[in-house]
């Protein structure tokens, strides 16, 4: 039995930055005699902290590179390139989160600083679920990044819809942790180990033989299904996505998300898709459905956060798609190359997803403001580049060629037809095409439609002074056109 | 280097566009560049080999290379006159663009050159993803113009233009996957230029329809139907083309279509040989079903545009069941055919446009007699009906005769009943003429005073009006480049039979 | 087993189906109760039904891995109960009443 060595240390080292980061606010606030600092300090602690982070978990691993992947802490984590794309991603994606806080009116003012510890916090937790190497690592990372989650979105300065999007959130995400928990321990007690170095050492007939084993492989997928709203867990995201603030829902469905997948493609490695028929016709079909349930109910709404809530249901359908892929190519020449392209793929959808709650972030004058497409009327006249931008970012949602989400897309529906997955590509790519409706009604509205005496965009000066935010939204926008055209470098580096 | 040229010009001109202030200098600017991209075009046209049956200019680099797809443009005998049709007519549109696009002058032109360049980046490239790259990307700027300075019910003419067109070619992208995945296997590496796909055999099985090369040249077709349109994937037609703005419409007709028929030369004739001569009856029959459909719709319209819009309609009928003969007469008939519907619908959509500007109706019933007021609209209108119905001596005769000439071949029977669509188009057509121009004074008349063509309007026809008799008389010219394309198209079948049959000019 | 011992000896598998029944009935009480109070308490139940598992396997594969666990997910289940708990208090401040069927808000 090993013991904790430096080298563990060192490894765990951006998680103890980050922990140490996100108390700094809170000091800061008490420090002050329980006054709110400024917001601006708090938001340069924050991202020091998450800079820093990212910046030594690259370091870390191209030191230790040597190997290839570090276990750490007796093998319950894992360092390697999957952990630390999948940590720079997240923890670049909440720098962006951070200073969405800042200027929303439902985050600001009182209580930034301690959203920015909680931020950090569940940060530290999702670091460590992408790194987890056996399930009470998983457990642990799962649930502390998202206790502190519940707390954000229960923090809304609005009255009503954070709360009740708190307690539904917190009643079904605990719902879903306990079945995950129930699902392994079937696995623990019928294999003996919760590792996920020993349960790749199981072999993959061992599913099909054992059906306790089955049952908790099932469960386990049922908990983390429910995490990436995916068919037929998905109720709750389109409620909690639209009750909460806008920048923690944007965390959600940006960096959480990212951090269930990584559980999936490292619980898919094991092996199990392939070989056991009846869950992977069943993961067939949720796919399926997860993609048309997310075009088609984004098509009848007509709150923004609903509807991108429901494409990002539907995004994690495609995820999904390349999931499977993924697990099918166990023996294949592009395996590796499968699961570079899901992460690319996980990048840009973060970065879309992040630009387009921004856009609506910008938008939102006061708490609790409910924002319907309706609502975009005229933008086009007002705020044009912020019009611009979210076109842009929607268009790529849509998977319209130039744009980085076409490609995405492109490469796993190639990856699933080469896995011989013929029907689920064809429904996916009909639920593509079903989808475009929604993303091109925004425009229509900002750019087609006139604005009438009483409607808010339209009016120069109704809006207040955001000046990061916007520039955070123009930003990605253009980012989403060009790692659309220049590809290669971005998967140079996850390579 | 002269290809990426013109595909990058447009999108130089749309971002100088996009940062110059809106003014309406910005008419005169929009002008000039055009011209220049027309210029370029004349350079490419002049640098052409024409004895050269390959592709020429070719530009290729690899762009992602885990998939092979790369950078790959050419032009030959078919796709150059395609290039030039949308540099020709770019400048015409722009100047016509002049008296009817008021408000938000920058994006129009924005969007107008974005549209052009993905348009010709359509016709040029070679391979796979970078053509449903540009295919899609054809589809935002157009979505745009007529979105925002298009008619009443703009809004949903443009979405139904999108979507429908869209939903069309998503299984294109599906069959792209496929056949990148059948390259990978039978050729041993990963590609989607389409000069190595021409080599892939696939499989095919005569009576099923779920042979692989059945499923995708199907994929293939429904996408490129939906943007000819082939009946009955029309109906985003009419209400695109009526609440489009004039030069959107130009636009659409002219080149846009154009680019759904070329695509089936290119690529689904080529890429499966065995499933386009079996399905060939299938698509002659959908053609000549279009002739005759879209003729008899035109006959009971009352909206102008929509008259036109449906002769569109039918005129690409003749152009599919030209293609699917499968004979060198017919197939040079339809490329020639799409170059006379770009000139002649292109030229009867600005004529509208500019009787729209005075009378702002295009309703039928309102119109009449308005022959006496304006006079050379009238002469020029006529040119380009009798263009449009093929009257001898101007480019229609030439192009419809080939393909009626090319369809008899194979299939007698059949070419009576294309011919009974010529009988039908000159009927709408020239019923449309004398309702609109002769006959007692309509309300247009008496409510406004009409005045004749100005000077700019002149100009904007007079390219055309001559094309119209130049491509009549002198077809020759233009048909010698296609018939090496077509050699070129004929040696890359493994084992198609083209009748090879060099005629001079077809008069 | 004869029916009697089914009654009078203890084993593994009597520790397991306590374990299955507890967590259905957690299972029910979070999907039928309207008291927020009372499906917490489910949740609860369930996270510990999962912890009396864990201790059966583990002795029953005679490891300490799982008993390990289950200090985690204790810890684990007080935390959430307290967030959880926070977030009741605050709904309770402000609607003063704590029945799932009041919210509605969301729907739409």
């Amino acid at each position: 039995m090993k013991i904790v060595s430096l080298a563990d240390i060192i490894v765990a080292s951006p998680l103890i930055l980050l922990v140490l980061g996100s108390l700094a606010p809170i000091t800061t606030k008490v420090i002050l005699g329980n006054r709110e600092p400024r917001s601006f300090v708090t938001l340069m602690e924050g991202a020091v902290a998450l800079v820093g982070s990212a910046i030594l978990t690259a370091s870390v691993y191209y030191l230790l590179t040597a190997r290839g992947s570090y276990f750490a802490f007796n093998d319950l984590l894992i360092f390697d390139r999957l952990t630390m794309v999948t940590s720079v991603i997240m923890l670049i994606s909440s720098v962006f989160v951070l200073i969405l806080m800042k200027e929303n009116p439902s985050s600001s003012g009182y209580g930034y600083a301690e959203l920015t510890f909680l931020l950090l916090s569940s940060l530290v937790g999702g670091v460590t679920l992408v790194a987890s190497y056996d399930f009470i690592t998983t457990f642990l990372g799962l649930e502390v990044m998202s206790l502190p989650v519940y707390v954000m979105i229960g923090m809304g300065h609005d009255d009503r819809y954070s709360k009740e999007s708190a307690i539904k959130y917190f009643v079904l995400g605990s719902f879903a942790s306990a079945i995950f928990l129930l699902g392994v321990a079937l696995m623990y007690g019928s294999s003996g180990t919760t590792s996920f170095e020993g349960l790749l050492k199981l072999g993959v007939e061992f599913i099909s033989t054992n059906f306790v084993f089955l049952m908790g492989v099932t469960l386990v997928i049922v908990g983390l299904l429910f995490k990436v709203s995916a068919f037929p867990f998905q109720s709750w995201t389109v409620d909690v996505y639209q009750g909460a603030p806008t920048p923690v829902t944007s965390y959600m469905a940006s960096v959480m998300k990212v951090a269930s997948f990584v559980v999936l493609i490292r619980f898919v490695k094991l092996g199990y898709f392939a070989s056991s028929t009846p869950l992977f016709e069943l993961i067939q079909w949720v796919t399926v459905l997860t993609i048309l349930v997310g075009n088609g109910g984004a098509l009848v709404q007509q709150s923004i956060k609903r509807m991108l809530a429901y494409s990002s249901i539907a995004h994690s359908g495609y995820v999904m798609l390349g999931l499977m892929a993924y697990g099918l190519s166990e023996y294949s020449s592009s395996e590796e190359l499968i699961k570079q392209n899901v992460l690319f793929y996980l990048l840009a959808y973060s970065v879309m997803t992040l630009g387009a709650f921004g856009v609506v972030s910008y938008l939102e004058q006061k708490e609790g403001a409910q924002l319907k497409v309706s609502d975009l009327r005229g933008l086009g006249r007002t705020r044009l580049g912020l019009a611009l931008a979210l076109s842009l970012l929607l268009l790529s949602l849509g998977g319209i060629p130039p744009f980085v989400g076409f490609f995405t897309k492109f490469y796993l529906f190639i990856h699933a037809l080469d896995q011989g997955l013929v029907w689920v590509t064809v429904w996916a790519a009909v639920g593509s095409a079903m989808g475009i409706y929604y993303y091109l009604r925004p425009m229509v509205f900002m750019f087609m439609e006139e604005p009438s005496s009483n409607d808010q965009a339209g009016d120069a000066s109704y809006f207040t002074w955001k000046p990061l935010t916007h520039l955070i939204a123009v930003f990605f926008s253009i980012v989403v056109i060009t790692i659309g055209v220049f590809s290669r470098f971005v998967l140079e580096f996850i390579r | 280097m002269l290809l990426s040229l013109i595909i990058l010009f447009p999108l130089i001109c749309a971002l100088v566009m996009a940062l110059l202030p809106d003014r309406r200098y910005l008419h005169k600017v929009a002008l000039g560049m055009s011209v220049v991209e027309f210029l370029v075009g004349l350079v490419l046209y002049l640098k052409f080999d024409h004895n050269k049956t390959g592709l020429q200019f070719v530009e290729k680099i690899l762009w992602i290379e885990d998939f092979g797809i790369s950078y790959f443009l050419g032009v030959d005998g078919i796709s150059i006159w395609l290039v030039l049709l949308t540099v020709f007519l770019q400048p015409i549109v722009v100047l016509a663009s002049w008296s009817s696009i008021n408000e938000k002058i920058k994006g129009y032109y924005v969007a107008l050159f974005l549209l052009e360049s993905a348009m010709i980046g359509s016709f040029i490239t070679f391979d796979a993803v970078l053509f449903y790259l540009f295919w899609e990307l054809s589809l935002v700027p157009m979505y745009f113009i007529i979105g925002l300075w298009g008619g009443e019910r703009k809004i949903y003419a443009t979405l139904k233009f999108f979507i429908y067109t869209m939903a069309g070619s998503i299984m294109m992208l599906v069959a792209n996957g496929v056949m990148l995945l059948l390259a990978k296997e039978t050729l041993g590496f990963y590609t989607t230029s389409l000069l190595d796909w021409y080599k892939i055999r696939i499989p095919f099985v005569g009576g099923e329809f779920f042979s692989p090369q059945t499923l995708l040249f199907f994929a293939y077709a429904l996408a490129f139907a939906v943007k000819t349109p082939v009946f009955p994937f029309h109906t985003w037609l009419p209400d695109a083309h009526v609440q489009a703005p004039t030069a959107g419409s130009v636009i659409l007709a002219g080149v846009m279509l154009k680019m759904g028929t070329y695509s089936f030369l290119r690529w689904v004739v080529p890429l499966f040989p065995e499933a386009t001569q079996y399905w060939s009856w299938l698509f002659i029959v959908i053609g000549i079903t279009g002739i005759i459909y879209g003729a008899l719709m035109a006959l009971v319209q009352n909206d102008i545009k929509k008259v036109i819009a449906y002769s569109s309609v039918s005129h690409m009928g003749y152009i599919i069941a030209g293609i699917f003969s499968l004979n060198e007469l017919a197939m040079s008939g339809a490329l020639y055919q799409m170059l006379n519907h770009g000139i002649s619908t292109g030229a009867l959509f600005l004529l509208v446009g500019m009787i729209y500007e005075r009378t702002h109706t295009r309703d039928i019933v309102k119109y009449g007699g308005i022959a006496a007021q304006v006079p050379i609209y009238t002469v020029i209108f006529m040119i380009v009906t009798f263009s449009s119905i093929a009257v001898p001596l101007t480019n229609g005769f030439v192009g419809e005769f080939l393909i009626l000439l090319g369809i008899y071949q194979n299939r007698p029977a059949w070419a009576a009943w294309a011919v009974a669509g010529v009988i039908l188009g000159a009927g709408y057509m020239l019923w449309t003429v004398k309702r609109v121009f002769f006959g007692p004074a309509g309300q247009v008349v008496q409510d406004h005073g009409l005045h004749d063509l100005s000077q700019r309007e002149i100009l904007v026809m007079l390219p055309l009006v001559f094309l119209v008799f130049f491509m009549g008389i002198y077809p020759n010219y233009f048909l010698r480049l296609f018939e090496k394309g077509i050699i070129f198209l004929v040696e890359n079948f493994h084992n198609y039979q083209l009748f090879s049959q060099i005629t001079e000019g077809g008069l | 087993m004869k029916g009697l011992e089914l009654f009078t000896t203890v084993t593994y598998a009597h520790f397991l189906f306590l374990s299955f029944v507890l967590f259905a009935l957690g299972v029910l009480g979070v999907l039928l109760r309207r008291n927020l109070i009372v499906v917490m308490m489910s949740v609860e139940l369930m996270l510990n039904a999962v912890n009396l598992t864990f201790i059966t396997f583990a002795k029953a594969l005679n490891q300490l891995d799982g008993q390990i666990f289950v200090f985690f997910v204790m810890t684990i289940a007080a935390a959430e109960a307290a967030v959880g708990l926070a977030i009741v208090v605050a709904i309770f401040k402000r609607f003063r009443e704590v029945n799932i069927r009041f919210f509605q808000f969301l729907k739409g």
